[in-house]
C-alpha cells in the first residue's frame, strides 16, 4: 500500500504515539486488503461499551488523551453500557464512564445510540465513513448511499487520522448485488422487517441481495429494524431494494448478466423464521423488551396511545424495557410521554439497552420483543425463552403480563 | 531448522509457541472467556482449550466487532495467543493484534491446518514466516 510521506511520518512515530498506533491498525488493515492508499473520511462512529472493552479498552483509550489523541473528524458513539443520569454503582460502571469520557476529552459527541440515524447524525450519498456497530453499516451503505466497511477497533483508528484503507465498500465494484430475492408478503411493521432481516440476510450469506416486490416504501425504523437483523446474519455490509434505495437504481438494476432467477420469500417463509425466533408459548411474560435498536420517538408514541387506550391496570407485574437514546427521549419528556410510560411502570432506559447494560438478564427468563437481534441474544446469553411479535403484542403483554401468541 | 512457510506480514513482532489449530474463525468477544483464555463457543472445535501463550492456527476473526478489544483485554492478563495465523485477517483481528502487540501473519504459502499435535511454531509478523521447530 502507497503511503504519503505525511503518513510514513505517522507510522514511523515522529508524530507521536496515538497516530502511530492509528496508522499501524490502518496500514496492517490496508496490507491484508490489497488496499491501493488510504482515504479520507468525513466521520467515524465508536462501539466502547464498557462489557466489550474492560479495564485494558479504558487504559489504551486514556493513554491517547494523555498522549495528544484527537478526533480530527466528527465523531460519534454508540450505546455504552450505562444511563448516564443514573448513579453509578459499581467499578465496571465508573469504568464505562472513564471510556466515555476519554472519547469526549478526543472530540467525540456522547450520542450513545446503536440507532444515531434518529438523532439526525445521518451521512450523506455518496461519503466515505468509518463505522463500527455492525448494525448501522447496512443502513449507511444500503439506504444512504454512504459508503462504510464493518469497522472494529479501527474506527477509533479512523476518528484519529481521518482516514481509512480503500476496500470493501468503498470500491464501486463491490456493491453491486449477485443475488435475487423476490418478497411475495405484505410487511406492515418493524417486527415484520425484522425477521425478513434475519431471513435475507441467511440467505444472502456473504453475497449482496436485491429484494424486489415490496408493497411500499419503507419508513425509517423499518429499515433500521431490517439492518440490524441482516447484519448479525451477514457478513456482507450492504442490500439493494430495487426501485426504492438510492444506488437500486445504478447498481442494483445493472447486472451485467441477465438477472440471476430469484429466491421467493412469502407468507410460509417469513411465519417459518417467527417460529425459528420464538421458541415460547403462550402463558406469563418476565420481561418487555422493545427499542433494540434504540426506540424513535415514533415507537414511544404508540406505546403511549397503547398504553391510554389500554383497559388492563396500570400496575405492571412484568420488567418492561423501552430502549431509547437521549435525544428522543428528550424530545418524548418534552411532549409529555415519558411520564405516562413511567407512570404505567416502564423502565425508560436512555444511552444503554438489554444488549450492553451490566443488569444482566436471569438464566431462562422469558422474554417478549419485536427484535429479532434482541431475540438472539437474550437466547445466547441467557438461554432465554423467546416471545416474538409487533410492537402492539409487545406492548399488550406488558400490560397484561400475559403473552397471547 | 525445520519446515518453514511465508505468508504476508501484518503486524510486527516475533513469538515462540505451540500450536492450536482450527479451520473455524476464533470469536474473541463472547467466543472466549477473557478472564481464563478459554474457548467457551458452544460448537466450536476448540471448545475448551485455551488458547494463552498458544500460536493460533485459525480461519480468522469472526463475530462482534469489539473482538479487537477482547484481545488487549486478554494480553493484559497474560493470556493472548502468543501469535496468530490467519488463513485471511478481517479488521477486527488486525486491530485487536496491533493493539495488544501479537505477531500476525496470514496468507500463508502453504496450508498448515494438518500439523501434529504438539508442533511448536515459530512466527515473525515483520517478515510473515512461520517456522516448524522439530
Amino acid at each position: 500500500m502507497n503511503l504519503t510521506t505525511d503518513q510514513e511520518a505517522m507510522l514511523a512515530g515522529k508524530k507521536g504515539w496515538p497516530l502511530q498506533i492509528a496508522m499501524k491498525m490502518l496500514a496492517a488493515v490496508g496490507r491484508a486488503q490489497d488496499a491501493p492508499e488510504l482515504i479520507p473520511v468525513t466521520s467515524a462512529h465508536l462501539v466502547i461499551d464498557g462489557t466489550a472493552l474492560g479495564k485494558a479498552g479504558g487504559d489504551f483509550l486514556e493513554r491517547l488523551v494523555v498522549e495528544g489523541g484527537r478526533f480530527v473528524i466528527p465523531t460519534s458513539i454508540n450505546a455504552i453500557a450505562v444511563d448516564r443520569t443514573k448513579p453509578l454503582k459499581t467499578a465496571e460502571e465508573e469504568n464505562q464512564i472513564r471510556i466515555l469520557e476519554a472519547c469526549e476529552k478526543m472530540g467525540a459527541l456522547p450520542s450513545c445510540s446503536c440507532n444515531p440515524f434518529i438523532q439526525g447524525i445521518v451521512p450523506s450519498f455518496g461519503e466515505h465513513v468509518a463505522w463500527s456497530e455492525s448494525a448501522t453499516a447496512p443502513y449507511i451503505n444500503s439506504v444512504l448511499g454512504a459508503r462504510t466497511n464493518r469497522e472494529g477497533a479501527t474506527a477509533v483508528a479512523s476518528a484519529l487520522t481521518g482516514l481509512t484503507p480503500r476496500y470493501g465498500m468503498h470500491l464501486e465494484e463491490n456493491r453491486r448485488p449477485n443475488v435475487l430475492i423476490r418478497v411475495e408478503t405484505d410487511l406492515a411493521s418493524v417486527d415484520q422487517f425484522s425477521l425478513l432481516g434475519a431471513l435475507v440476510g441467511r440467505l444472502a450469506a456473504e453475497r449482496i441481495p436485491t429484494l424486489e416486490g415490496l408493497t411500499r416504501i419503507p419508513s425509517i425504523d423499518d429499515y433500521v429494524s431490517f439492518s440490524a437483523a441482516y447484519a448479525i446474519h451477514s457478513m456482507s455490509a450492504i442490500y439493494h431494494f430495487s426501485g426504492i434505495t438510492p444506488e437500486a437504481k445504478t447498481l442494483a438494476d445493472a447486472y451485467s448478466e441477465p438477472a440471476p432467477l430469484p429466491i421467493i420469500i412469502d407468507d410460509d417463509a417469513l411465519d417459518a423464521e417467527r417460529r425459528k425466533t420464538a421458541n415460547g408459548k403462550e402463558g406469563p411474560v418476565d420481561v418487555v423488551s422493545i427499542g433494540c435498536p434504540h426506540a424513535s420517538i415514533e415507537q414511544l408514541r404508540e406505546a403511549v396511545e397503547k398504553i391510554e387506550s389500554s383497559t388492563n391496570s396500570p400496575e405492571i407485574k412484568v420488567k418492561f424495557y423501552i430502549h431509547t437514546n437521549r435525544t428522543t427521549y428528550d424530545i418524548a419528556e418534552a411532549e409529555g410521554l415519558i411520564s405516562v410510560l413511567l407512570d404505567a411502570g416502564i423502565t425508560v432506559t436512555a444511552d444503554n439497552c438489554s444488549v450492553v447494560s451490566y443488569d444482566k438478564l436471569i438464566k431462562g427468563v422469558r422474554l417478549a420483543t419485536n427484535s429479532t437481534k434482541m431475540a438472539l441474544f437474550a437466547k445466547s446469553v441467557c438461554n432465554a425463552e423467546i416471545l416474538f411479535g409487533s410492537t402492539q403484542e409487545c406492548i399488550d403483554a406488558g400490560l397484561s403480563g400475559i403473552w397471547k401468541g | 531448522m525445520g519446515l518453514k512457510y511465508k505468508g504476508v506480514g501484518l503486524v510486527g513482532g516475533r513469538a515462540l509457541g505451540e500450536a492450536l489449530i482450527t479451520v473455524e474463525g476464533i470469536a474473541f468477544n463472547l467466543g472466549v472467556d477473557e478472564k481464563t483464555g478459554i474457548v467457551i463457543e458452544t460448537g466450536h472445535p476448540l471448545l475448551g482449550k485455551n488458547i494463552a501463550g498458544r500460536v493460533l492456527v485459525c480461519r480468522s476473526g469472526k463475530g462482534s466487532t469489539a473482538g479487537s478489544f477482547s484481545l488487549l483485554q486478554l494480553a493484559k492478563r497474560g493470556l493472548a495467543p502468543a501469535a496468530i495465523i490467519n488463513l485471511r485477517a478481517d479488521a477486527v483481528i488486525i486491530a485487536g493484534c496491533v493493539i495488544a502487540e501479537i505477531p500476525l501473519v496470514h496468507r500463508l504459502d502453504t496450508e498448515i491446518t494438518d500439523l501434529p499435535l504438539g508442533t511448536w511454531l515459530f512466527v515473525d509478523g515483520e517478515l510473515g514466516t512461520v517456522e516448524v521447530l522439530s
